[in-house]
């Protein structure tokens, strides 16, 4: 009787009950309607963009700076030895940049990660805590840069609160969830044997949650890094390898270009290689 | 005991490796903790002085290039969408038939991903102009890199019978792709191609700034003229836009994806 019962599967639509108690067997399924709704807009939107809204003129292309830049991107010995140096200083400063930022956030974020989590915390806290870093995390990175220009002038310390308030909402909201993820079983354990929310934190819930939370770690530098190289040209804050790629393609210094471009892409593709290999792990 | 110990000694050493390098980059970078603490109420009323109260008069313009905006990351990720479809093809594992076009795809795929949008930008404006067909090549870039990746992990998931079904009938190669694998991965397909637009509108920021176009070229072109009031307009609106869409393709994927 046992094994008949769990040969019988669930049915796939679940049964519903109306209003009148009856029950209903089919379903009006609008998710196959979503997915055409939704593929269509994306393809009306690139129709409409490329046919009618875009109008690029063609003749601002310039196919020989294309050609050049094809020609002389990898050619690295044209570069002074003391110019690759210098670029090679910028790159670090520019990690250094992302990795403080991540410091910096994931310890600031880490008790408001402890409030968001529905788990720990009380329900209003959470829910108050959880709605402000989905607003500040809406507010993209360089924009928060970009505020606190006014406060702090352009130095790398504007560079840094700027990118901790993004950094900070994204470890609010990740810690949340990766605490929320906790066996309930093993905090009620430690409560029952009278721990205080300190030891239950420190013993059962960091510890638990501990392989993601460096995985987060790893994919926030990651986009750290990558922000870390843009606020040179976009907001202005000199000493990243950004100012560097920029004031080559000003110049018109293709190699120069090449070679900083080299850098920023193995640098992230480090990154990804090591955040791959963290997902692995956490995933096992 | 001594397994609790070894532990411990090993956390503190972690910690204190990292507070030597967070304290050694600061110094090289030039990063005032200090100055960062106290001056931030100064910062903070500085930004009251500059930005509030806010300016609306532009507010019509705007919104229209919050629209061209919304419109280019459409489009970008439509193209993203196109072009990702078929490098996943060759890079996923189930789908995959040759050996070195796969490798050629992953590299192309990781070369796009792993360079900054800003950076795209910035070598792409040297033989395009600035403008909206710029921005919406540094985001169909962008889109690609990013949507190879989760698709080709999506068709790894896939499962093998449908495959192997349709191949003992004796059916052809698209007619395996277009019959089981993209019917089982279309939903995770569009849910993944609306994070990538979402993720396009927040990088339009950065692209309008560099590369212009959109509402980011307005956000750089008021800082240039120093027109701070309006362009806590403008950003409040992209924080808008981000949140409204974040909603709806967070209703989409949940109806979807089920």
């Amino acid at each position: 009787m046992s094994t008949l019962a769990s040969n019988i599967q669930a049915p796939a639509v679940p049964l519903k009950k109306t209003r009148s108690g009856r029950y209903q067997l089919s379903q009006k399924d609008v998710s196959s309607w979503l997915v055409l709704a939704v593929g269509v807009t994306f393809l009306f939107s690139l129709i409409f963009f490329l046919g009618f809204a875009a109008n690029y003129k063609w003749d601002q292309f310039s196919p020989a700076v294309a050609a050049k830049i094809a020609t002389e991107f990898f050619r690295f010995d044209k570069i002074a030895f003391a110019d690759q140096l210098s670029i090679l200083a910028l790159l670090i400063n520019t990690v250094i940049l992302g990795f403080i930022t991540t410091v910096l956030g994931a310890l600031i974020g880490l008790p408001f990660g402890l409030m968001a989590a529905r788990n720990l915390s009380w329900p209003w806290l959470s829910n108050l805590i959880k709605a402000l870093a989905s607003f500040v995390r809406a507010v993209p990175t360089i924009i928060w840069v970009l505020l606190f220009i006014s406060g702090y002038g352009l130095t790398s310390t504007t560079a840094i609160v700027g990118m901790v308030f993004h950094s900070w909402a994204f470890f609010v909201k990740s810690y949340g969830e990766s605490f929320e993820e906790v066996d309930p079983g093993t905090i009620e354990a430690l409560r029952s044997t009278g721990c205080t929310s300190f030891q239950v934190i420190s013993s059962a819930v960091i510890p638990s949650a501990a392989t993601r939370i460096i995985s987060w770690i790893a994919m926030r530098s990651e986009t750290n890094f990558a922000v870390a190289v843009v606020i040179g040209p976009a907001v202005g804050v000199a000493g990243t390898i950004g100012s560097v790629i920029n004031g080559y393609s000003r110049v018109g210094d293709y190699s120069g270009l090449g070679f900083s471009l080299f850098c920023v892409f193995l640098t992230a593709l480090v990154f990804e290689l090591i955040l791959t290999r963290l997902k692995q792990r956490s995933a096992r | 005991m001594s397994y609790f110990r070894e532990k411990r000694i090993r956390t503190a050493a972690f910690l204190i490796v990292g507070f030597l390098l967070t304290v050694a980059g600061s110094q090289r970078i030039q990063f005032d903790w200090i100055l960062m603490i106290t001056h931030f109420p100064a910062a903070i009323t500085r930004f009251i002085q500059l930005y509030l109260p806010p300016d609306f008069s532009e507010l019509g313009r705007m919104i229209q290039e919050m629209g061209v905006t919304v419109l280019i990351a459409l489009a970008a990720a439509a193209t993203g969408m196109i072009l990702a479809f078929f490098a996943a093809l060759a890079i996923s594992a189930r789908t995959s038939k040759n050996k070195t076009l796969t490798l050629i795809i992953r590299m192309l795929a990781s070369l796009t991903r792993n360079i900054p949008e800003g950076v795209w930008a910035i070598v792409l404006l040297m033989c395009f102009w600035y403008g909206e067909f710029l921005a919406y090549l540094v985001m169909s870039i962008i889109s690609f890199g990013f949507l190879a990746r989760v698709y080709a992990d999506a068709m790894d998931e896939t499962s093998m019978d449908c495959i192997e079904a349709l191949e003992a009938t004796g059916a052809s190669y698209w007619q395996i792709i277009f019959n089981a694998v993209v019917p089982e991965t279309l939903p995770a397909l569009i849910s993944w191609s609306l994070y990538a637009a979402e993720n396009n509108i927040r990088s339009s920021t950065i692209i309008g700034m560099l590369a212009g176009g959109g509402i980011g070229y307005l956000i750089g072109n008021y800082r240039h003229f120093r027109q701070f009031q309006s362009l806590l307009v403008a950003i409040v609106l992209v924080v808008a836009a981000v949140l409204i869409f974040d909603q709806i393709s967070a209703q989409i994927r949940r109806r979807i994806l089920q």
